[in-house]
């Protein structure tokens, strides 16, 4: 190549002049042809055709800078209505937010939704970006992002991740994957299986659980029918409690077959009393707190059941069953009662296990395959050389950067979300030696604990937007007698104490406060329920007298609002009387849920039985306020004056002696 | 025309800038070249053979004026980057996404860092194949493997400022080879880290070698070079030499 001097170097240095300046040009058309421009030119033309006159928007990229979450969101460049409620009729991008719970300019926009915040074009912000971890969430899961916050159990208006939490808690996941916040549920150990139940039961058991019990927590381990067999063998041989524990030989009148009518009769009445059904679901009717038992005599052992009638936490540490005062003959008579009643009629006697013999190292390879599927991490068992095998740690699975997930060979869409839900829908799919075993969840089931994982994020959220209550203070733990007690009746697994326990029945934590001393302890004799149209649940639980004295001492001593004892109200004044009266009927119409007299409304406890329960200042207090003391009730607050409340309370008090 | 800027050549203005006069004769001419800071840098006079396309291919120039694009992006982003370990990354993101043009110009100064490493190494190769690190040019040879090593060290020093993987790991590998080194190879990696892991330290160590220091300094060595191609001869072709000999 050879060029002439100089004219050709003319040529190539205007050339490239040229090429230069187009180049030049290139950088700042693009900027105003830029996609955010477009939109908001589009925006302010549909503006023009609104009914209602609406400001049109200044050209320029917008912005949220939200200095606490260290983050600026440039979403509202495009979708400029988010929160003008008056362009619900106006396409995308330009719809305002449907309901939102908080302030976009204190929170932006991808702190729940994710993707990058930071760009300004469709396919940069909301589509998949190679090397940006957070993609837009789906809608489906975004509660996820409410969950990241909000760290309790319950979460209100968020109904999915409060039912994966929920989920994730009932299904013991914090028995194979570190998951901060959840505690390991109540599990049967395993001490004494050989003893509790047959080899035929637990193969059946151990091939498909729910197969035998459908409502069964104990997930399908897909075990081969030559695992199983061993597994079962394993088992088997645990047919041994610990010394400390009285296990008593079984009663003469248990060995026939069919014990004496009158004995199961008396079970049947104790059974009654007690109200099993409260926890146990039998023949499809009860609760669902507790293990299904319209079978259980085709499960365990006659002995067991006289046993554990006898002493349940004895023969399982840490049930929250509560141990119910019978006598040994009641304890026989409901055994008795069980044993002849809850069996499993259409179960074929399986008779192969008889004549079946072990395989030679069947020991080593049960404890290899038990240790392999972590069943320690639910079932306690006291063996040599049993061990914890967990699976992996969770607590930030939500922020797991996408290419450090294993799809293997699955043919699904590859993001964080689809990745926790085809883990739970299909464990075993991604990696063949995988061990997680199949819950049998539902679609909506799956989609909620995706929900409650995704929430499980690695994020530097400053202490003021978090929001925890049960983890802020110490838990509420009852000492001394009192806490013998409440751990013996297994009070906390329906009522509440200062915070602690579950709430499926009342609050007690200011019951001294509420309830006559006397009551009280006539209600532990015979206990019944406070409001018509509700099933009876609490079960006779048949404490000893001391017992029953003491706890209701203890309770009107202890669990006390000094706010309601100390109000001062006239009961015996007849004026005042019949002023109450006439604001309960004719002003305020609390009869219209309330009986009284025998007249009224079935929603509320009858008046009549309140008079005999509470103490005036409760009344007082609770008609002043009731969702003071109950957020959740329906009894309404009438915005009653001290005086009105007053003279309510005296006729409500005088009814006790009006009947 | 030419009567135009000979009457402008003869003004007072013309004259205190330009410190030279009419061109109707051949010293004039000369002067011209002679006494501008821009233009003595070429001789008064050059064989055609020496300026010829194929003597150089233009390698130095088209170098130096990558150099000078690269200064002068530079100082633009500059103006948008932050060197600390929260900001650097997220400033990349502001210039991709909200700076007028910032795309253009972050490119233009990678693509031209790019395109001056291999432009570098071409200028060397010509030189080399011409034989011009001979006598009396061995110490222009010497600047110019300094020079060469300063590109490259600018180019490393570069790659950390987006603070993204890439950059982390790039500098890791680099930080590593440097720590193989026999004897001083340790003490070698912490004086590049400002530490014994990448971070903070590092950036700000990158950033100021990368913006203040090499620039610095590879300025004044260019300027030496420039001035000892023009005192000892550039690339004269083989060719030329051997016609003399002949």
């Amino acid at each position: 190549m050879s060029l002439k001097q100089p004219k050709d170097l003319s040529i190539i240095f205007a050339f490239t002049s040229i090429v230069f300046l187009i180049v030049s040009a290139i950088s700042p058309a693009k900027d105003y042809f830029s996609e955010w421009r477009h939109f908001q030119n589009k925006f302010n033309k549909l503006v023009k055709e609104q009914p209602r006159r609406i400001k049109p928007v200044d050209i320029g990229i917008k912005q949220m800078w939200i200095q606490d979450l260290d983050r600026v969101d440039r979403c509202t460049s495009c979708h400029l209505g988010v929160t003008n409620y008056q362009l619900v009729d106006m396409p995308e991008p330009f719809q305002p937010h449907p309901k939102m719970f908080h302030d976009p300019e204190e929170f932006g926009c991808t702190v729940c939704h994710h993707g990058q915040g930071i760009a300004t074009t469709v396919d940069e912000s909301v589509g998949e970006v190679e090397f940006w971890d957070d993609p837009m969430l789906p809608q489906y899961f975004i509660e996820a992002s409410c969950g990241v916050c909000h760290k309790d159990r319950d979460v209100q208006d968020a109904p999915i991740l409060t039912e994966g939490r929920q989920l994730i808690q009932q299904y013991n996941c914090v028995s194979c994957h570190n998951l901060p916040g959840y505690t390991p549920e109540f599990v049967p150990g395993l001490d004494g299986i050989g003893k509790k139940t047959t080899r035929e039961w637990l193969v059946r058991w151990l091939k498909d659980p729910r197969e035998v019990q459908p409502d069964t927590k104990m997930p399908d381990f897909n075990l081969t029918e030559k695992e199983v067999q061993i597994l079962a063998d394993f088992l088997m041989t645990f047919n041994r409690y610990p010394e400390e524990i009285q296990f008593e030989p079984l009663p003469d009148a248990l060995k026939e077959e069919w014990p004496d009518e009158d004995l199961v009769d008396l079970g049947k009445t104790r059974v009654r009393e007690a109200r099993c059904i409260s926890c146990h679901l039998i023949n499809g009717k009860g609760g669902h707190l507790a293990t299904e038992i319209g079978q259980i005599a085709s499960a365990v052992t006659p002995i067991w059941i006289y046993n554990y009638i006898r002493n349940p936490k004895g023969l399982h540490p840490g049930v929250p069953m509560p141990e119910y005062g019978f006598t040994k003959e009641e304890a026989i008579a409901v055994s008795a009662y069980i044993l002849t009643e809850f069996r499993d009629w259409d179960l074929e006697e399986d008779t192969t296990s008889i004549s079946h013999t072990p395989a030679p190292d069947f020991y080593r390879q049960g404890l290899k395959l038990f240790n392999n599927y972590n069943c320690l991490g639910c079932h306690e068992l006291s063996a040599e050389g049993v061990g914890r095998n967990m699976g992996p740690d969770l607590t930030y699975i939500g922020s797991k950067p996408q290419t450090e997930l294993e799809f293997g060979e699955a043919d699904i869409e590859e993001t964080r979300p689809s990745y926790v839900y085809h883990k739970i829908k299909d464990p075993r799919q991604f990696l063949p030696n995988s061990r997680m075993p199949d819950f049998g969840f539902s679609d909506s089931q799956i989609r909620a604990v995706t929900t409650a994982l995704l929430s499980q994020r690695k994020e530097e959220i400053p202490d003021k937007y978090i929001v925890h209550k049960t983890n802020n203070q110490e838990q509420y733990k009852p000492q001394g007698e009192f806490g013998r007690i409440v751990r013996k009746y297994a009070c906390f697994t329906c009522h509440v104490i200062l915070d602690s326990g579950y709430l499926l029945a009342t609050d007690l934590s200011l019951e001294g406060s509420r309830v006559n001393h006397q009551w009280l302890r006539d209600y532990f004799k015979i206990p019944y329920t406070l409001r018509p149209i509700l099933t009876e649940r609490m079960p006779n639980l048949f404490m000893k007298e001391s017992e029953m004295k003491f706890t209701a001492d203890y309770i009107n001593v202890v669990f006390l609002d000094d706010d309601i004892d100390s109000v001062n109200i006239q009961l015996d004044d007849p004026e005042t009387i019949q002023q109450g009266k006439k604001l309960l009927h004719e002003i305020y119409g609390c009869h219209a849920c309330h009986q009284v007299n025998g007249k009224g409304g079935y929603v509320g406890p009858p008046l009549n039985e309140t008079a005999k329960r509470s103490k005036p200042g409760w009344i007082y207090s609770w008609i002043k306020n009731p969702q003071k003391y109950r957020p959740d009730t329906i009894d309404p607050n009438q915005g009653l004056t001290d005086t009105e409340a007053k003279q309510i309370t005296a006729y409500i008090m005088s009814l006790e002696k009006s009947e | 025309m030419s009567d135009l800027f000979e009457k402008l050549r003869a003004t007072k203005a013309w004259k205190s800038v330009f410190r030279s006069g009419s061109f109707s004769h051949n010293l004039g001419k000369s002067m011209a070249i002679f006494n501008n800071f821009f233009l003595h840098i070429l001789p008064v006079k050059s064989r055609v053979d020496s300026i010829r396309f194929t003597a150089t291919f233009y390698l130095g120039f088209i170098s130096f004026c990558l150099f000078l694009i690269l200064a002068l992006t530079g100082i633009y982003l500059m103006l948008y980057y932050h060197p600390s370990v929260p900001k650097a990354y997220w400033d990349m993101k502001d210039l991709q996404f909200v700076v007028s043009s910032g795309v253009f110009l972050r490119n233009l100064h990678r693509w031209s860092a790019h395109a001056m490493v291999a432009v570098v190494f071409l200028h060397m190769l010509r030189v080399f194949y011409a034989g011009a690190y001979r006598p009396p040019k061995q110490f222009n040879w010497a600047l110019g493997v300094i020079l060469l090593i300063i590109t490259l060290f600018l180019s490393y020093t570069g790659y950390l400022l987006p603070w993204d993987q890439l950059a982390y790991w790039a500098v890791n590998v680099g930080a590593n080879m440097a720590d193989a080194a026999p004897f001083i190879g340790k003490k070698m990696k912490f004086l590049l880290l400002g530490g014994n892991t990448i971070g903070e330290n590092t950036l700000l160590r990158f950033y100021v070698l990368h913006c203040l220091i090499l620039p610095f300094v590879a300025s004044i060595i260019i300027g030496i070079h420039f001035w000892r191609v023009r005192k000892d001869g550039g690339i004269q072709p083989l060719f030329s030499n051997k016609k003399k000999n002949d």
